[in-house]
């Protein structure tokens, strides 16, 4: 057979399977006439493919022609990532019915508890009856296993086209969107939220009625992705709002955003951002940062008033949008009646914001005090809410636990510690979340999503307690805290080694070790820092650009250093350095990133000062600029200022080896002034009074060279109170404290009080045994120079 | 590996016709399903059965998706991604067999075979057959065996319509089950 007469095969096999099958033979016969050898071919093939029927089938089988429950699948009309969708006919006698039948991909898993979300969802949306919303008539599984769900069918076209195609003014327009917010609304008021709202998504039939479509099907489809979104769903982020690019938790405000979008594009006849070609991490970086051109200046003729409205319902922070998508519509109705708009008048929020920066140490407690009644209202309304959905109590209440206790942990735990006086209502704050997340802990038991949450908000917990930078001094409830993520994060790696629990794991060790660091368990913290430190770097290695992975590296390497004395721990500085550096560049004005990469300019700054003062200077020089760019932008951050008082304290070191006294002793002044504000503001601070006794001790050292010893013992005298008060629990604080004694042995002797400057001098050898260095250059260094101080004292 | 923007560059390359692109990408993305695979064939993921659709996705979305949301560069990505599918499962299939033979080869701890009832390997010989006079042929089977893509999707891919890949699915299908079920006709189609 020739290339030619397979073409010809095909062909007539082609066109005779698009008959009906009794009357293949008969057009196969007629169109082979006179060529038997084609005709067998074709009648072989024909034979051949009523018996192929399955073959090759079994993963996506053809749908159309098939039937599920009362509904016949007519054809294909979408496809997307998360199933494709059909026209079908209800056909059960009684009604023929149009509609559209949604068959997921059949990869969801048949967990019963999935199982049970989806047809309680489904019941929900069923509820959702509203001229402007396609409804859910239906839902299941089908025989093999694959959810359906089953819509109102709508013929129709995407508004944007609509309203182009139809040459609609703003006016008509904007009548239309009053319509299509007015579907919203009523879905939020039945506690649904849309997540996904886009042009595709609203559809106009040809009455000039916008209908909204998949009305909660995101969420319905995946429910475990309730918080974060799937990343399948972020391919097209035009419409997706900040938090929901960001994977954080999505809420009716997510809804307003999106529909500011589309009123943007309804009205300038763009979208607010071009994000077509833009690589995905740009354009989420782009939705969150960048405000948008207001309409008039991409379209001409489009009012002020119409330019607020958009932009409010655009604004970054959810709650900065109109509050509801009611208060949206009603602000445009306002508009088309020439009354004054809300959104021009908007002021309100960011004045309240001044009064709250200006007022910051009242404003905290109060604060607290509202969180915790507003969370317990939360719970009391929803409670209200959901008796309406008796069977899915539980469920509901366990979600909104869940999501409480994650917006307390992760965003206000952050906020209140930048507060001034807030140390005891983080206290309590924490040991309420404990219990509660223990009791989340309990019932997550198979729920690899809630685990990862769960063990994330273990390690926030154990940064409050004693982990982070602000802690309550609690380094034993931070073990705990650590050691319930680490755990947790093992089991996840070991069930899947995903980058995610893989993340977490990193995480989790790396907590750990600096625990067992803080509280002077060498072998330990060594052990964790070097598991912590290998996985981030294969992390690194296999994912090559990866943010997460770099950060994971960058902080892995500056725990080693920590670790370690001397030159080895630049060696590790000076790797971790221009990591630090390039993931500032990428997001110059973070804070965080601000910090970071200032902390290890400090870190090698310090190895120079001991070592060759002017390869210091570059260093201390960057990192002051980097403290003082950050406390620029939020001058009342409390770690910013504490961040400035250890450069201008540097500085001082810098002063002095250049043998210029009086700048070193000016600097020790300044450092001394802040970190007595600071310990002022919040008494209860360990790590401030930490702070300002090492400041108390390192202002004395200069004060001793100018041989001012009386104001040296007074220094050193508050210092070690400061240190002896809060006791010895941690190995930084041994170490400074040990430092404190030698200084003060120095002074001591200075005025000729021997004896007290031989007491001094062996307790320091004592403790610094204690800590148990490894022998190192510096280590050997301070130990040569106390023993040649303790000299005299033997000989006594 | 080359990094994501890196890949994502190949498969522009590749998609302008770059051989050499192909050549560097194919490996990567064979290594990629394979791994993805692995961790399904291994029952890692109980209560997931093997779904060519989602290893495919999730390979795409660890290699490229970060980078660039270009539907360009998936429809490349797909192609490349069908090809390497087709070699995963068939290497597998084929140390499945050899397994068979030597039982000291069977504890590799892997259960693919999905309830088939041909074999892969024949399937593969099959199909390099029908490729040496209907290429794209070949590449549909490719698309909606291999890499569980539906009608409407590999339509897309192909740049065909839906009704044309339908119809040329369903005669691809009859031809290799004949091939694959012994009623082989008298002569196969030869190059002229």
């Amino acid at each position: 057979m020739t290339p030619r007469q397979w073409s010809e095969v095909d062909g007539i096999l082609q066109s005779a399977l698009e008959l009906p099958e009794s009357e293949q033979d008969a057009w196969i016969a007629r169109e082979c006439e006179g060529r038997p050898e084609v005709r067998s071919e074709v009648a072989s093939l024909l034979h051949a493919h009523r018996a192929a029927d399955t073959f090759l089938e079994p993963h996506t089988p053809a749908h159309e022609g098939r039937r599920i429950g009362p509904y016949l699948l007519v054809e294909e009309i979408g496809a997307g990532g998360m199933g494709t969708v059909y026209r079908a006919r209800r056909e059960d006698g009684s009604f023929q019915q149009e509609v559209a039948v949604k068959l997921m991909r059949a990869s969801l898993e048949l967990r019963p508890e999935a199982v049970r979300r989806f047809l309680e969802e489904r019941q929900i949306l069923a509820a959702l009856a509203h001229p402007n919303i396609a409804r859910l008539l239906d839902g299941g599984y089908t025989s093999e296993g694959t959810p359906y769900i089953v819509m109102e069918y709508v013929a129709g076209t995407p508004i944007t086209d609509y309203c182009d195609s139809n040459g609609l003014d703003l006016k008509a327009r904007l009548r239309l969107f009053l319509q299509l917010a007015d579907g919203v609304q009523f879905a939020h008021q039945h506690l649904v939220i849309h997540r996904d709202i886009k042009p595709a998504n609203v559809l106009v039939t040809g009455e000039g009625t916008p209908k909204l479509l998949d009305f909660g099907i995101a969420k319905l489809l995946d429910p475990e992705a309730a918080g974060a979104e799937t990343t399948l769903r972020v391919l097209t982020p035009d419409y997706a709002s900040p938090e929901q690019v960001r994977g954080r938790p999505m809420s009716t405000a997510s809804d307003v955003y999106s529909l500011g979008v589309l009123l943007y594009e309804l009205v300038a006849g763009r979208r607010p951002y071009k994000l077509a070609d833009t690589p995905l991490d740009q354009a989420i970086e782009t939705i969150c940062v960048k405000d948008p051109a207001p309409p008039s200046a991409v379209s001409q003729g489009v009012p002020d008033d119409l330019d607020a409205i958009v932009m409010k319902a655009l604004r970054k922070e959810p709650e900065s949008r109109y509050a509801s998508v009611r208060e949206f519509a009603e602000d445009i109705d306002r508009y088309l009646g020439f009354r004054p708009v809300l959104a021009r008048q908007g002021t309100y929020r960011y004045v309240a914001r001044k009064f709250v920066r200006r007022h910051r140490a009242g404003v905290a407690t109060a604060a607290a005090a509202c969180i915790l009644l507003a969370a317990s209202a939360a719970v009391v309304i929803r409670e209200s809410q959901v008796a309406r959905f008796e069977r899915d109590r539980a469920q509901r209440r366990f979600n909104e636990v869940r999501r409480l206790a994650h917006s307390v942990i992760f965003d206000l735990q952050d906020k209140i510690a930048a507060l001034p006086g807030s140390t005891p209502v983080r206290k309590e704050l924490i040991a309420n979340f404990i219990g509660y997340v223990d009791g989340l802990a309990k019932e997550a038991a198979g729920d690899p999503g809630l685990q990862q949450e769960l063990a994330e908000a273990y390690i926030q917990i154990g940064n409050v307690q004693g982990g982070g930078n602000e802690n309550l001094g609690d380094p034993k409830g931070a073990l705990a805290s650590f050691q319930r993520a680490e755990q947790i994060a093992r089991a996840l790696v070991a069930a899947q080694p995903s980058f995610a629990a893989r993340k977490l794991l990193v995480e989790s060790l790396r907590n750990v070790g600096r625990i067992y660091y803080q509280t002077n368990e060498r072998a330990r913290a060594e052990a964790y820092r070097k598991e912590t430190l290998a996985m981030a770097r294969d992390l690194r290695k296999q994912y090559p650009g990866n943010e997460d992975a770099e950060i994971l590296m960058a902080n892995s390497l500056f725990d080693m250093a920590t670790l370690t004395r001397d030159s080895q721990s630049l060696q590790y500085r000076l790797e971790a350095l221009p990591i630090f550096e390039e993931l500032l560049r990428a997001k110059p004005s973070d804070p965080k990133r601000q910090r970071n990469a200032a902390l290890i300019h400090k870190f090698i700054a310090g190895y120079w000062l001991d070592v060759d003062h002017d390869r210091a200077l570059p260093h201390l020089q960057r990192a002051m600029a980097l403290d003082e760019a950050r406390l620029a932008n939020d001058p009342g951050h409390q770690g910013a200022k504490l961040d400035l008082s250890i450069d201008y304290n540097q500085f001082g070191e810098y002063y002095q080896a250049k043998h210029d006294l009086s700048a070193a002793i000016e600097y020790g002044r300044k450092t001394l002034a802040i970190r007595r504000d600071l310990v002022a503001a919040d008494p209860k601070d360990v790590w401030k009074q930490e702070r300002l006794a090492f400041a108390l001790t390192s202002t004395a050292n200069l004060l001793i060279k100018t041989h001012d010893y009386r104001a040296a013992l007074a220094s050193l005298d508050e210092s070690r109170r400061i240190s002896e008060r809060l006791g010895m629990s941690d190995r930084e604080r041994m170490n400074d404290y040990t430092w404190t004694l030698i200084v003060t042995g120095e002074a001591d002797r200075a005025v000729g009080n021997e004896q007290a400057a031989c007491e001094q001098f062996s307790k320091a050898r004592d403790l610094y045994r204690k800590l148990g260095y490894s022998p190192s250059e510096q280590g050997a260094r301070m130990l040569a120079k106390l023993e040649k101080e303790l000299a005299p004292c033997a000989k006594r | 590996m080359p990094a994501g923007h890196e890949i994502t560059e190949l498969l522009e390359r590749w998609g302008a016709g770059d051989k050499q692109a192909f050549d560097q990408l194919m490996p990567c993305i064979y290594d990629e399903l394979k791994r993805v695979a692995s961790g399904y064939l291994r029952g890692e993921r109980p209560g997931h059965t093997l779904q060519t659709t989602a290893l495919v996705h999730e390979a795409y979305l660890r290699m490229v998706h970060l980078h660039s949301p270009k539907i360009d560069n998936r429809k490349h990505f797909l192609v490349l991604a069908a090809q390497a599918m087709r070699r995963v499962l068939v290497d597998h299939a084929r140390r499945h067999n050899a397994g068979k033979r030597d039982a000291q080869l069977l504890d590799s701890g892997l259960v693919i075979q999905p309830n088939l009832d041909f074999d892969l390997v024949a399937l593969d010989g099959a199909l390099n057959s029908l490729s040496q006079f209907d290429p794209e042929k070949e590449r549909i089977v490719e698309l909606r065996y291999f890499a569980g893509l539906s009608v409407a999707e590999t339509a897309e891919v192909v740049g065909r319509s839906p009704a044309t890949v339908k119809r040329e699915w369903a005669v691809a299908k009859a031809w290799l089950y004949r091939q694959l079920n012994g009623e082989a006709p008298n002569d196969s189609p030869a190059m002229e």
